[in-house]
């Protein structure tokens, strides 16, 4: 039999352990110690922390914004309507009348403020903006028009995404008042984020923005 | 479907391939003599480490195994004087082998030890996984493969995402090691799911019960000890490998181990380890569960070399995953969680099936690197030390943000540093035991729109847990064992509040006791009454969360007001063994002092997205109690009856309501025949799993009621046997055999979607 070299057999096992060794230390020193403070934090950037409704009186042509507000985000204050023009949460529209609505949202946590209302805009084919999705309907014989049934309104939408199948989205709208009977009731204005799965129905996606406003029709 | 038809082919192929034949009747005789100190050679038991087999000593000194097949055996021989002990047989022909018990066997000529492993070494009882078990579900997660256990449940996050729950405790409260090793990316909260690569930690422990002595604080509901296979003791180059296919989600998934021996004065071994897994959208029994896609890629490099007087190891392992979650669970606000919970089909139904997957997804990296010294100082005493460094990487990718591909919502790190030092020492003035110092430093950092503060902690613990004999029965030694510990933790966290900086800083000091008694009983039986406590200070989510818990729609606020969380367990354990029969069980009750929970406060936040529902963190005190049972029948020579009973309860004592989210009362039994032929065996298994709804509920804090009772079955065969002197083992499995429609309680996803459908899996195995 044949007996290895000692010299051999002694260097392999020094080999082992410098070997284990050095790993060690190399393993250990090249864990980068990270500061521990945080940075201050960074706000959700499709966040809006405010909704203003221009509504433009079609005959007329005066406008009135409503707003709702959270200027700090998420926690902190509690969110209030008014702004700077208006200071009430009651939409008031005259009866059998044309009104024009532009959806305006805003993240005034970014520096400078971030107009999400754009952003919308350019990622159409995945947002749609809902109006009383629980109680309204689509009107058969007029193409994207909805029938609130809680209060005498149509709402027509007038700006499509680029999908091949032209889908509404709803930042721009036209309301049309009927008689001022039973015209009191609430608007509840949702805007659906729907990457991929958007058809026109309420159901699919996550909720961006949720916000109910009074509505009287005088 | 062209891999299931392949490995089709391939099974029909093997098994009409006519294998070498091969006598499966040789026996193994080892012949215990006694030494001066250990007077009492017929209490020692020998195990067989893959089988989980035990044999017991006769009168005489002679533990006889027989109708044994050619191959290699590791037995592990245990001596309540003694230290545990590995070593490795190779049977050609029948053999008889001579020993002299000592405290360490390595010291003898005649046997081959090839490993000193820090024994578990408690009284505490453990239930370990068998090897069959094991490989039967790793390709579906370590929790998987945990809940084959009596008392142990799966709590599932969606697939690919599933955590331990030991007797209804789960998350901070079960304790994983990994190598031995504290394995801390448990500290990220209850949805995240344990990083551990299922095909390489095939030896897998449970001890069941407050064991905060040995290993420190969070181990209150049990402890899970998972380890790669022993490393090898013979010259040439060897190793396995396998394939599985698991039909439901279309994944296969691989490993591959190569090993080495070589002897240089002492013995040196080495392993090379790697793993894969590459699944793609899996399916309820109606519907395509859409974006659940999951890709794993893990290795591990291990060596060790050992002598007669010390020996050290070294241990390095990556894992890698990634994995979507189901979009329609990623929800933004109450109203949609809503809207989602009430409409019995997915909101977004589809029946694509993909291997991709988009956001919501996560991404999670684990490296682990050990190194461990053991050496004997005398015959008596034994020094071990390891030292361990990890990292932990995680990014969640959410819908929400904008560049949400390239850029994750939330990023964390959580680095680990841990040092133990532990003396040992057999027999010494009638007290066999152990004592140490261990050191834990953690930090964590985390990015983005997390919810978790960053901190630093800082843990160091003393303990020594001592065992006796105290009395002699006609069955055997009666033993007591009594331990203590003290450990001190610092907290320091860093977060903003209102735009400034906050760094609050904790101390904890805490000390734990436990004390049992094993006694041995007729029917080969043991019998352990034991007292223990536990603990765990609470963790930095719980004191400072603060924000939005996405994926859950709810807004969850910390306590910085919590004391730690303190527990004591009591319990009796009762475990026999005839030629026919096998039986656990274990009855325990657990006291909680200061249990955290998290409840909804009925306020809410609100936002122009809508309401958010505020959780926060509150402590109570709770009792936790249950009874586990397993039993193992021989009908015949080749079929064999198993049953397993999980029944546990939660109470919250101050409220006077049940505890949420504790597992439903479960029963489980399957009958199994198993031939051996001369040249190889065949197993078919057939079992059905039956979980009663979950009745016992608080009043609040759920949102929807719980599921309704079902019942799934399996069938499992496996077909194993010899083939050019490699053994080769092929095997099918049909999980939810009637693809039936059901949400278990534990699984978050039944909110959403009902569980998996029928899966047929499939799996090779060679060793070479």
């Amino acid at each position: 039999m044949k007996t290895k070299p000692l010299t051999t057999m002694k260097f392999s096992v020094l080999h082992f352990f410098s070997c284990s060794f050095l790993l060690v230390i190399i393993l250990g020193s090249s864990c980068k110690k990270e500061d521990p403070k945080p940075n201050p934090p960074i706000n959700d950037e499709e966040y809006i922390t405010s909704c203003h409704l221009v509504l433009t009186d079609s005959a007329r042509g005066i406008s009135k914004t409503y707003t709702y507000t959270d200027p700090d985000g998420i926690g902190g204050k509690v969110p209030y309507y008014g702004g700077i023009q208006q200071s009430d949460s009651v939409l008031v529209l005259s009866e059998e009348s044309t009104y024009h609505l532009n959806l305006i949202l805003l993240n005034q946590l970014q520096v400078p403020v971030d107009t999400i209302s754009k952003e919308v805009t350019s990622e159409g084919d995945a947002h749609m903006v809902f109006f009383n999705p629980e109680a309204s309907q689509w009107i058969a014989t007029h193409p994207h028009v909805l029938s609130l049934q809680s209060i005498p309104l149509w709402i027509r939408y007038n700006d499509y995404d680029n999908s091949a199948s032209k889908l509404p989205i709803g930042l721009r709208t036209t309301w049309y008042t009927k008689s001022k009977t039973s015209g009191t009731g609430a608007i509840k204005i949702v805007l659906k984020h729907q990457p991929g799965v958007k058809n026109g129905l309420y159901a699919p996606g996550e909720t961006d923005l949720e916000v109910v406003f009074k509505c009287v029709i005088l | 479907m062209l891999l299931r038809l392949s490995l089709i082919l391939a099974i029909i192929i093997f098994i009409y391939t006519k294998p070498s034949a091969q006598n499966c009747n040789l026996s193994y005789t080892l012949a215990l003599s006694e030494h001066d100190e250990i007077a009492d050679a017929s209490y020692a038991q020998l195990k067989d480490v893959l089988s989980g087999n035990v044999y017991t000593c006769d009168a005489q000194g002679y533990i006889v195994l027989q109708a044994l097949c050619p191959g290699t055996y590791t037995f592990l021989l245990h001596h309540y004087a003694c230290r545990d002990t590995v070593f490795m047989v190779h049977l050609t022909m029948s053999k008889v082998q001579t020993l002299q018990l000592s405290h360490y066997l390595h010291m003898l000529h005649d046997v081959h030890v090839t490993a000193n492993r820090t024994e578990h070494n408690t009284l505490l009882f453990t239930h370990t996984l068998s090897a069959s078990d094991v490989y039967r579900h790793q390709a579906s997660g370590i929790a998987a493969v945990l809940a084959q256990a009596p008392g142990i449940s799966e709590v599932k996050n969606g697939p690919g995402i599933s955590k331990v729950m030991i007797h209804g405790m789960q998350g901070y409260r079960v304790l994983m090691l990994q190598e031995g090793m504290r394995f801390e990316s448990q500290a990220w909260g209850n949805d995240h799911a344990p990083e551990m690569d299922a095909f390489l930690m095939t030896q897998i422990e449970v001890v069941k019960g407050a064991a905060s002595v040995r290993y420190g604080s969070d181990a209150i509901g049990g402890v899970v000890l998972l380890r790669s296979p022993q490393l090898p003791d013979t010259g040439q180059i060897h190793g396995s490998a396998q394939l599985q296919y698991i039909g439901n989600g279309r994944m296969p998934a691989g490993a591959m181990q190569i090993q080495g021996h070589a002897d240089a004065k002492g013995h040196i071994a080495w392993r090379l380890h790697t793993s894969g897994k590459y699944g793609g959208t899996v399916s309820a029994p109606l519907y395509a569960i859409s974006n659940t896609g999951q890709h794993e890629g893990n290795m591990a490099l291990q060596s060790a070399y050992h002598n007669t007087r010390w020996g050290t190891e070294i241990f390095v392992s990556r894992y890698n995953s990634a994995l979507g979650l189901f979009s329609g669970s990623h929800l933004a606000t109450m109203a949609d969680l809503k809207a989602a919970i009430a409409s019995s089909v997915p909101l977004q139904p589809s029946n694509a099936f993909s291997y991709q997957f988009e956001a919501p997804s996560q991404d999670v990296q684990h490296d682990f690197i050990k190194n461990a010294w053991h050496w004997h100082i005398n015959d008596t005493w034994q020094l071990n030390t390891s030292l361990a460094l990890q990292n932990n990487l995680r990014a969640e990718f959410d819908s929400h943000t904008r560049s949400s591909a390239l850029k994750p919502a939330a990023s964390y790190r959580l680095q680990g540093y841990q040092h133990e030092v532990v003396i040992e020492h057999q027999q010494w003035h009638g007290v066999k035991g152990q004592m140490g110092i261990q050191y834990a430093a953690q930090q964590n950092n985390a990015w983005g729109s997390s919810y978790m503060p960053n901190y630093i902690q800082h843990n160091g613990g003393l303990f020594a847990l001592e065992r006796m004999l105290v009395f002699k029965t006609a069955y055997g030694p009666a033993l007591l064992e009594i331990g203590s510990r003290l450990d001190y933790r610092t907290l320091q966290t860093f977060f903003y509040k209102s735009n400034s900086l906050q760094e609050p800083f904790h101390t904890f000091l805490q000390n734990t006791a436990q004390i049992g008694l094993q006694i041995p009983t007729r029917l080969n039986g043991r019998l352990l009454c034991y007292i223990g406590s536990a603990w765990r200070p609470p963790s930095a989510l719980e004191l400072y969360a603060n924000g939005l818990h996405h994926g859950v729609g709810a807004y969850e606020i910390g306590n910085s007001v919590l004391n730690s969380e303190k527990v004591i367990n009591f319990q009796i354990h009762w475990t026999a063994e005839t030629d026919r029969f096998h039986w656990e069980s274990q009855m325990y009750y657990n006291g909680f002092l200061n249990y955290i929970y998290l409840y909804p406060s009925q306020k809410f936040a609100l936002t122009l997205r809508g309401a958010y529902p505020i959780f926060e963190y509150a402590q109570t005190q709770a009792a936790i109690y249950g009874i586990d049972v397993l039993q193992r029948f021989k009908i015949h020579r080749t079929i064999l009856n198993t049953t397993q009973i999980t029944f546990v309860r939660g109470q919250d004592i101050r409220k006077h309501e049940p505890l949420i989210y504790m597992p439903a009362d479960c029963i489980k039994s399957d009958i199994q025949w198993l031939k051996a032929y001369s040249h190889a065996s065949v197993l078919m298994a057939c079992g059905a799993q039956w979980v009663n709804r979950q009745w016992r509920l608080p009043a609040t804090g759920d949102f929807a009621p719980a599921p309704q009772a079902y019942t799934i079955c399996y069938v499992n065969t496996e077909y194993t046997f010899s083939w050019a002197s490699k053994r080769l083992s092929c095997g099918m499995q049909i999980q939810n055999l009637f693809n039936k429609t059901y949400r278990s309680y534990l699984d978050r996803f039944r909110y959403f979607t009902d569980a998996l459908g029928r899966s047929v899996n499939m799996q090779l195995r060679l060793h070479f």
